[in-house]
This record gives structure tokens, sequence and C-alpha cells, in this order.
């Protein structure tokens, strides 16, 4: 028995049931193929940090299940095929990263009011073209061996990711008051009209790396 | 010389990062969204790598951008 993780992210245009009804059809592969489902986590709708199929947002669910590799096959065409699924990602979970995984929910119970999960953002939707080639996902050519194998099927969209420049990427772990100022991020932010609408601004004590993103945030 | 402070990770004594965490994997992204070179976050470089695969599958799924570039 291995365990899996799949990624589902469905689109987001559909009634509370819709995605239920679709949900319930991939949990049925796995149980049907011999496996036990250990987990579902309904993520509920995020916004995407591109487009895909010119939505802006997606509905994430995490299943996580126990089983024998025979079925993965069958549940990647499944999803494949599936005009709802925007994007899926399929993991399997070794020792290692089941012990991690288990170390932070342990944590998590402890500090409820955990990520703005269902935030709903009123990003610009233009996207000219997102389009259905199929495409490797570079991911196997960074594999660590702490992380064996690992089945990532899926279809990549290749347009233009657009982006919208949300939570802002410090640079410097907080942890860390030795590393050298150089750290900070220069560049400058354009773009940022999405961004304001977004709720994602966290104020992480310490940070130096975001100082600009915000300043320029205020200017507009 | 400056002592070298222990890699953020190791002091969490973390063996797998979550593709999940996307905040935590933030930090590593210049406002560019481009991963942030180690020897400026000082991650140790067994980090590096499990954070690279970590970023690389936050952004198959969308919760990490691979570029602002395209962005107006």
């Amino acid at each position: 028995m291995r365990h899996y993780e799949v990624m589902i992210v469905l689109a987001p245009d559909q009634a509370e049931d819709g995605f239920n009804k679709h949900l319930e059809r991939f949990k049925k592969i796995i149980e049907d193929g011999g496996g036990s489902i250990v987990n579902d986590d309904r993520w509920g709708i995020r916004s995407l940090s591109y487009p895909i199929k010119k939505y802006d947002q997606g509905f994430y669910t995490v299943i996580e299940w126990e089983s024998t590799p025979d079925l993965l096959t069958e549940l990647d065409h499944t999803l494949r095929l599936d005009e709802n699924v925007l994007r899926h990602m399929v993991i399997h979970l070794d020792s290692t990263a089941l012990a991690e995984l288990a170390e932070m929910r342990a944590k998590r119970v402890e500090r409820p009011s955990e990520g703005q999960i269902d935030r709903v953002d009123g990003g610009s939707g233009d996207s000219d073209k997102a389009d259905d080639k199929v495409d490797e996902t570079p991911e196997s050519e960074t594999e660590p061996n702490a992380e064996p194998d690992e089945v990532k099927p899926d279809v990549e969209p290749e347009a233009e990711p657009d982006v919208e420049p949300e939570a802002e990427p410090d640079v410097e772990p907080e942890t860390d008051s030795d590393v050298e100022p150089e750290a900070e991020l220069d560049e400058e932010p354009e773009a940022l009209e999405s961004s304001e609408s977004d709720a994602s601004e966290e104020a992480d004590p310490g940070d130096t790396g975001e100082v600009d993103a915000e300043e320029a945030e205020e200017e507009k | 010389m400056r002592h070298q402070k222990p890699c953020r990770f190791c002091v969490e004594k973390k063996s797998w990062i979550d593709y999940k965490d996307d905040r935590t994997l933030r930090r590593f992204l210049t406002d560019r969204g481009k991963i942030v070179s180690r020897r400026q976050t000082g991650v140790c470089a067994k980090h590096q790598r499990l954070l690279t695969t970590a970023i690389k599958r936050a952004r198959h799924v969308a919760l990490l951008p691979f570029t602002t570039e395209s962005m107006r």
C-alpha cells in the first residue's frame, strides 16, 4: 500500500453540489480501485496565481488515500479528460512526507486560525488565450532523493501565465536576523492593479524585503 | 567574517517541504516570482532542493506564480 495525495482544481462556475458531484466521481474511482480515502480536504474557492482557461479562481480540493499504484492511470485519465478540472496533481507521499504532514497538522490544532483560503479577489481577467497543449512539468529534474516517485500528470496551459502579485514575497526567512540586507528586492513591482483588492497582506514583523512593494502600493 | 546562521528549515527540522504551504513558499520568491538564491536566503543545499520542488509543484497548481511579467 502506498500513500498518495491528489490536488484537484475545479472550474469555479458551478453550483455547490456540482463540485461534490465531480469529486464523488473521482473518489469512487479510488475506492473501486481498492483504495481507502484517508482525508478529503475541501479548500473552497481560491484565486489562482495565473489564469487557467480564462478562470481567475478555482475550487481547490486535496484528497489523500492509500492504495496500490494500479488505479493511478485510470484516475489520471479521468481527471485529464474532465473539462471541469483545471489542474490536477498526484503526489506519492513517502514516509518522510507523511511524518512532516502529521507534525504540521498537530501544530495546526494548537493555533487554529490559519491561512486565507477562501478569499475572493477581483483580479483582472484578461487572459487572451489558454490553450490545451499537453506539456510535461519540469518537476522531475529537480526531484530530490528524499521524495521518490511521484506522478505528475497534467495538462499544462502554456499561455502566458498572468499573475497577481498578492502576498509580498519577502526574501528573508523570519528567523534570520543575520542575513545580509542585500536580500532586499528592489525590482519595481509593476501592475499593482489587482493587488489592491487583495486581502492577503501580511504584515510580518521583521521584514525588510517587502517595504518596497508596500510603498508602491500606497502611491497608487 | 560573519557567523553563518543555520538554515530556517534546519532549525525547524524539516525533512519535507509542503507545496501546499504557499505562504511560506512565497518568502522564497522575488516579487517577480523567481526563486531566490540560497546565497541570499541562507537556506542549506539540502533544503533548497526540497524547497525548489515544493515551489515548482505549487506553481503547477497555480498556488504560486511562474512570473509576473505578463501582468498589466
